[in-house]
């Protein structure tokens, strides 16, 4: 199905351009066929699973219509018949088209629409509407993790024909509710200002912190001296103490962190270079800002990943001493809670002591005597019995090396919820049958997200008075009328169209406002549509749709499928993958919020980082670590997605790159066109990096063998310009063996470039027309939550259409989206 | 479960996808996993072990060459095998007929890519879930998922999702095998699974009144809600039986320290592939489970061994460079020699009957990568060990059969009126195992 729409878009441009040739009648198109197609699409051969000389030319099923559109297509781009010496007049082509055309617009006008079936919520769409119907905290906590991860089709996760329901679905729900609940209730309980633990703790104190190895500490303060990010575990700051690991935290709750903390040799050269000699990789960045951040990790009980989860960021200046504070949400329950130097050399401290010793022991006469000292601390603890770690890192902690000093943390809340529930849900059982009703319908209409009729209730409302209102409120979460979006008319209600509304672009329930347009029956209109748009594109909520559209209409899912080798250390050490994702996320709302022509997603002269990420590019200038928006006049070869890391990086594996993977991305994800896949029996060229061969070279044959050719003429053009970056979006002129980087190329039609900035010039109003659909359906597909359809295409080249004259400006073919057919329809 | 509907819903499906309506399958209630209450537990039950890893092996250094034989030569990487080669059998030529490198890789277990999964005519059930199925209640655990990073594994449940790890650290399995819950906590799950069975009667009734305002299509997608009641209904009544049963002693001493002295966690990728595979081990030792999966990851960084530098995936895309060839072959040597290590403490166990536990346990080694430098789907690397097969060959798949056909054979041994897996129709020729 998925070249269906491209293949339409030619259809119809073979219509419009009104070839006046006179046509075929039905046997001379059959004659036609016998003379240039039957032979290999015919009862000998079939290739590419196509036979057309059986092809019936009217009642077709959905399936022949597209093999008809796919022979249409293939003849007028002059692909078909694939030998130069068999190739078609133009005559020849348009009599062939003109044939066929009419033919498919009328096969296509009866074609009926697909509908959306009954849709589950998705992993993300089940979080975020619980955190909105009981205001729980989902960041820290995700209650919907017992949950198999969603199915993926079209590249998204919401197709409502993908999306399963499994027993293991079920049982995840149940125990889902259960804790959902649970943290609910648990809100009407906690005590405000009931908590407090200081680090250093003082003498007597009730709770008590403890340190983590290489955390030097005295009564006054600690110091953390690197960022422990390997395996992701923070043995810093840990709160508990570790003979104090009973859960601290009796509720959850929103908790005030004060830090006291100062940022010493961040800037030092010194020390950076007595790192260095450690073999420890740090290179020091003065233009970063000292950052340190607090973090949760559970013990790991659940199936879920342990990885902790950051809570709160702080940042300091060189040198500076500030008292700072934020107001983060913690849960209840047994966990530790670390805080970790970010922007802190990245090693794991018993390791390095141990090379610190190695280094010391082995090499006595040069680097050895700089840490003169230690090895008679570490040689009687280890007399001792002791493991001599925490010795040499007390030693190395005299050492003028980057560190943040705090004075103190304290840790204290829960802070008043002026929210919570009231005890009246949970102490009220049977008599009570008013506020029962009452209360039950109200939450059963929100998590429902429509008018519920008292029949309805009526099961849970005898439930309720059985088993207790969190009981009821159970059920109601496992119900299919909570699990489903549920549209029963094929034009849809105004409660399913808030509903879609909201599921699209918050991804997330409809709110007060969608709710009360929907009862008054006022949300189809069009200014309605186009208000509600603009207010929900401002709302925080639309940051969900950014981030998953962009990731799933380019595919960035890839970065974490096949992450970076270790080797990139800048990569990892700088958590470069996010920066990628927040650039390409800001750009994309930039576009959109400004109503961007769809021409700037390749051409722009502006993008969006910070400090770090400026620093990677090698664009100079941009200072701190917050994202601004950064010309590119200087910058052409980072114009547009192409320039950006995270398309450059999920374009590669993480290890090397392709020219052949990288032409087949631009191909699918930009212009919407992916190529067919190879034939079964060829043999993939398996790289050689050597240094014996160029790529070129090795991948000659694409261009030899005709068959080859066919296919790799559109790949791989696309794929050398952008061989300039690197696995991990760098520019670089050569490859690691030292062969210079060659990225020049010749398009189909002949036209040559030198680079990605010459291939840039040469996208034209035809492929930027292609980006413009692609990314229509794409916001299609995940709007209605199903794939786009033959019958769809009508009115996706009527979209199209309208916005051409304006460039198709990107808020506009949004707007299209939620005013669609389509998207109004079942 | 003799007759397993496939064909009709097959039917079903293809009519659907002829006349353009796309939909998943759902699953029928005939399929549903068949309950402890029906089967007869026999003394020695068949089992199955399965060990998956996703970049493939060099070939020259695994796949014996020629046509099937006894007498084969083990080219360097396989001679890990040496000492238990009587006892497996190796396949040549035997894949898919997938392609999408290391997507399609995840696809080893039920030969289907990933993104087709939810969709796929033929059913995307993975061979040990379908093991599982049929194992059901008999043991604590159907089935145990062991390593798979970020949670997921290889293995894929009958509606295609892919399966999460039951356990996210050794320790964590370790507990889920011996750890008796304190009472309250036994009183906690108890309670739960009560109020989850008048959950699910409530929900149901709620959901025939909801079925009755949908369109066809919509009722059959409402289907897996309705089977899924059904099929939870019978999970919590067989937890609820399993919650008042003792849990077994750990038969192994050196693992229980591991546990205990908390090093079990956390050990590089070696430490921790020993680690699951002990558990595997001794899970199917105190028959807590008959069907485990260890799905070794492919992004899990530097393996832990002599000589080793460069993470396994960047060592996969060696560029013809011996030193990366060289480490890469070091990993495969010690997966094989792990591999080596389980056969035969299967072997050395003794079951009342004489029969050794490795005589009604299948132990499965696939790769869904056959090569990790051409990202290239076609002849996987796979070895048999274990259950009534005759072993000791070197197999030259040369019928053009799927591997599921194998996996086709595999479940005979455990149901033999089994006749179709997937888009396997006859058992891999050549290939005897009941």
């Amino acid at each position: 199905m998925k070249t269906t729409l491209a293949i339409c878009l030619v259809a119809l441009f073979a219509t419009s351009s009104g070839f006046s040739a006179e046509t075929l009648d039905e046997a001379g198109f059959t004659t036609f066929l016998e003379q240039h197609c039957v032979e290999c699409h015919g009862p000998e051969k079939q290739k590419g699973d196509l036979r057309l000389d059986e092809l019936p030319l009217s009642e077709l099923t959905p399936q022949q219509l597209e093999h008809w559109q796919l022979a249409v297509e293939q003849v007028s781009e002059f692909d078909m018949p694939p030998d130069d010496d068999l190739a078609l007049s133009d005559e020849e082509i348009a009599k062939f088209t003109g044939f066929l055309t009419p033919r498919i617009e009328h096969e296509l006008s009866s074609v009926s629409r697909e509908k959306v079936l009954l849709r589950r919520l998705n992993k993300e769409q089940y979080s975020n509407t619980v955190r909105d119907l009981f205001g729980i905290n989902i960041t820290v906590e995700d209650p919907a993790a017992p949950l198999p991860p969603d199915e993926i089709s079209e590249g998204f996760d919401n197709l409502s024909s993908a999306l399963t329901l499994s027993d293991l679905h079920l049982d995840a729900y149940l125990s889902a509710a259960d804790d959902v609940v649970r943290r609910w209730a648990d809100r009407a309980k906690a005590v405000p200002d009931s908590f407090r633990i200081e680090a250093p703790s003082p003498p007597g104190a009730k709770a008590k912190v403890g340190f983590g190895r290489g955390t030097p500490h005295t009564e006054d303060h600690f110091d953390l001296m690197h960022s422990a990010w390997t395996n992701r575990r923070f043995k810093t700051f840990v709160f508990p103490a570790k003979d104090n690991n009973n859960c601290l935290l009796p509720h959850g709750g929103v908790y005030r962190i004060t830090v006291d903390a100062e940022a010493m040799h961040t800037d030092n050269l010194e020390g950076a270079a007595l790192l260095k000699e450690l073999n420890l990789g740090w290179d020091p960045d003065p233009t970063q800002t000292p950052q340190f951040g607090f973090f949760l990790r559970r013990p790991s009980r659940s199936i879920t990943p342990n990885i902790d989860q950051r809570v709160a960021t702080f940042e300091l200046e060189h040198k500076e001493r500030r008292t700072m504070t934020r107001e983060v949400w913690l849960p209840g329950g047994q966990y530790t809670l670390a805080v970790n130097f970010d922007t802190g050399p990245r090693f794991d401290p018993a390791q390095t002591a141990s090379r610190f010793w190695a280094t010391s022991v082995s090499d006595g006469e040069s680097s050895g005597e700089k840490f003169e000292g230690h090895n008679s601390t570490a040689m009687e603890a280890l007399k001792r019995g002791h493991d001599p770690c925490d010795e040499i890192l007390n030693h190395m902690a005299a050492l003028p090396l980057p560190r943040i000093r705090f004075h103190s943390i304290v840790i204290e809340g829960p802070l008043d919820d002026p929210d919570a529930p009231t005890t009246d849900y949970f102490s009220r059982v049977d008599s009570e049958t008013e506020f029962q009703k009452k209360e039950l319908k109200q939450f059963a209409e929100r998590a429902f997200r429509r008018p519920v009729q008292d029949d309805e209730l009526a099961p849970y409302l005898a439930y309720a008075q059985e088993k207790g209102y969190q009981a009821a409120v159970k059920a109601i979460l496992c119900s299919p009328s909570f699990l489903y979006l549920r549209e029963t008319d094929d034009s849809l209600d105004d409660y399913a169209v808030a509903n879609r509304l909201s599921y699209f672009l918050w991804n997330t329930m409809p709110d007060d406002e969608l709710f009360n347009l929907a009862k008054n029956g006022s949300l189809r209109d069009e200014d309605t549509l186009r208000n509600q748009l603009a207010r929900m594109l401002e709302d925080e909520r639309a940051a969900s749709f950014i981030e998953r559209f962009t990731h799933q209409w380019l595919g960035l899912g890839n970065m974490d499928d096949m992450p970076a080798s270790s080797d990139y250390t800048y990569y990892h050490d700088f958590f470069v993958k996010e920066l990628f994702q927040k650039e390409t996320g800001l750009f994309f709302k930039h576009l959109l919020k400004t109503n961007a022509p769809a021409k700037e997603l390749v051409h722009s002269d502006y993008t969006f980082m910070n400090a770090p990420l400026a620093r990677y590019y090698g664009i100079d200038g941009v200072k701190g670590s917050a994202f601004e928006k950064v010309s590119l006049a200087e910058f052409p070869t980072r114009r547009g997605l192409l320039g950006q890391g995270s398309v450059l990086t999920t374009s590669a594996n993480g290890i090397d790159t392709s020219p052949v993977v990288r032409g087949i991305w631009v191909l699918e994800h930009l212009l919407g066109t992916p190529p067919s896949p190879p034939p079964p029996d060829v043999e993939v060229i398996e790289p050689d990096t050597r240094g014996t061969q160029t790529i070129r070279e090795m991948y000659e044959v694409h261009r030899t063998e005709n068959s080859c050719n066919r296919c790799h003429q559109d790949i791989d053009p696309l794929g050398f310009a952008l061989e300039n970056f690197d696995p991990v979006g760098q520019w670089r002129e050569e490859y690691e063996g030292g062969l210079e980087v060659d990225s020049w190329g010749q398009m189909p039609d002949g036209r040559k470039f030198d680079d990605i900035v010459g291939l840039r010039q040469l996208i034209d109003d035809q492929q930027v027309r292609l980006i413009a659909h692609h990314l229509l359906v794409r916001f299609l597909i995940c709007a209605t939550g199903r794939e786009m359809a033959l019958a769809d295409q009508k009115e996706i080249e009527s979209i199209l259409d309208q916005s051409a004259p304006e460039g198709y400006r990107l808020n506009d073919l949004l707007y299209a989206t939620i005013t669609s057919e389509a998207f109004l329809s079942k | 479960m003799s007759h397993i509907n496939l064909k009709s819903s097959l039917n079903r499906r293809t009519f659907l996808r002829a006349s353009g309506v796309s939909l998943a399958l759902p699953y029928l209630s005939a399929m549903l996993p068949r309950s402890a209450r029906a089967a007869a537990s026999s003394a020695n039950p068949q089992r199955l072990a399965v060990i998956t890893q996703d970049l493939g092996v060099l070939h020259d250094t695994f796949f014996p060459v020629g046509a099937s034989s006894r007498d084969y030569e083990m080219p360097s990487v396989l001679a890990e095998l040496e000492s238990i080669r009587d006892d497996i059998t190796v396949f040549s030529n035997v894949d898919h007929g997938i392609t999408g490198g290391h997507h399609a890789a995840h696809g080893i277990l039920n030969g289907v890519k990933p993104e087709f999964a939810a969709n796929s005519p033929f059913g995307a059930i993975s061979v040990d879930q379908r093991a599982a199925e049929i194992v059901g209640a008999q043991v604590r655990y159907s089935s145990l998922r062991c390593w798979g990073s970020k949670s997921l594994s290889s293995s894929y449940s009958r509606q295609g999702s892919r399966l999460p790890a039951s356990a996210s650290t050794p320790s964590e399995l370790y507990q889920a095998l011996f750890l008796e819950g304190s009472t309250e906590e036994k009183q906690r799950t108890r309670a739960l699974l009560h109020e989850g069975k008048s959950i699910l009667d409530l929900v149901s009734g709620d959901a025939k009144r909801l079925a009755r305002e949908l369109d066809k299509a919509d009722n059959e997608k409402l289907e897996e809600y309705f089977d899924s009641v059904r099929s939870v209904e019978l999970q919590l009544g067989d937890r609820d039986q399993w919650l008042d049963r003792p849990k077994p002693t750990c038969p192994d001493a050196a693992l229980e320290k591991m546990v205990t002295t908390g090093k079990v966690d956390g050990q590089g990728n070696s430490g921790n592939l020993r680690a699951w595979m002990d558990l595997m081990y001794v899970a199917l030792l105190t028959d807590s489970t008959r069907v485990t999966t260890t799905s070794i990851p492919m992004n899990d960084g530097v393996w832990d061994l002599p000589g080793v530098t460069t993470a396994a995936h960047a060592l996969s895309h060696h560029g013809k460079e011996e030193w990366k060839m060289d480490q890469f072959r070091t990993i495969q040597r010690c997966i094989l020699g792990e591999y080596q290590r389980f056969v035969e403490r299967l072997k050395s166990d003794q079951q009342a009957d004489g029969t050794s536990l490795l005589d009604s346990t299948m132990v499965l080694y696939a790769s869904g990568l056959s090569n990790g430098a051409t990202h290239s789907n076609k002849n996987l690397p796979v070895l048999l060990a274990g259950g009534k097969a005759n072993h000791g060959t070197h197999i030259n798949v040369e019928s053009k059969q799927p591997l599921n056909s194998l996996y086709l054979s595999m479940l005979q041994s455990f149901d033999p009126s089994i006749e179709k897996f997937n888009n396997a129709d006859t058992p891999l020729a050549g290939v005897e195992l009941a």
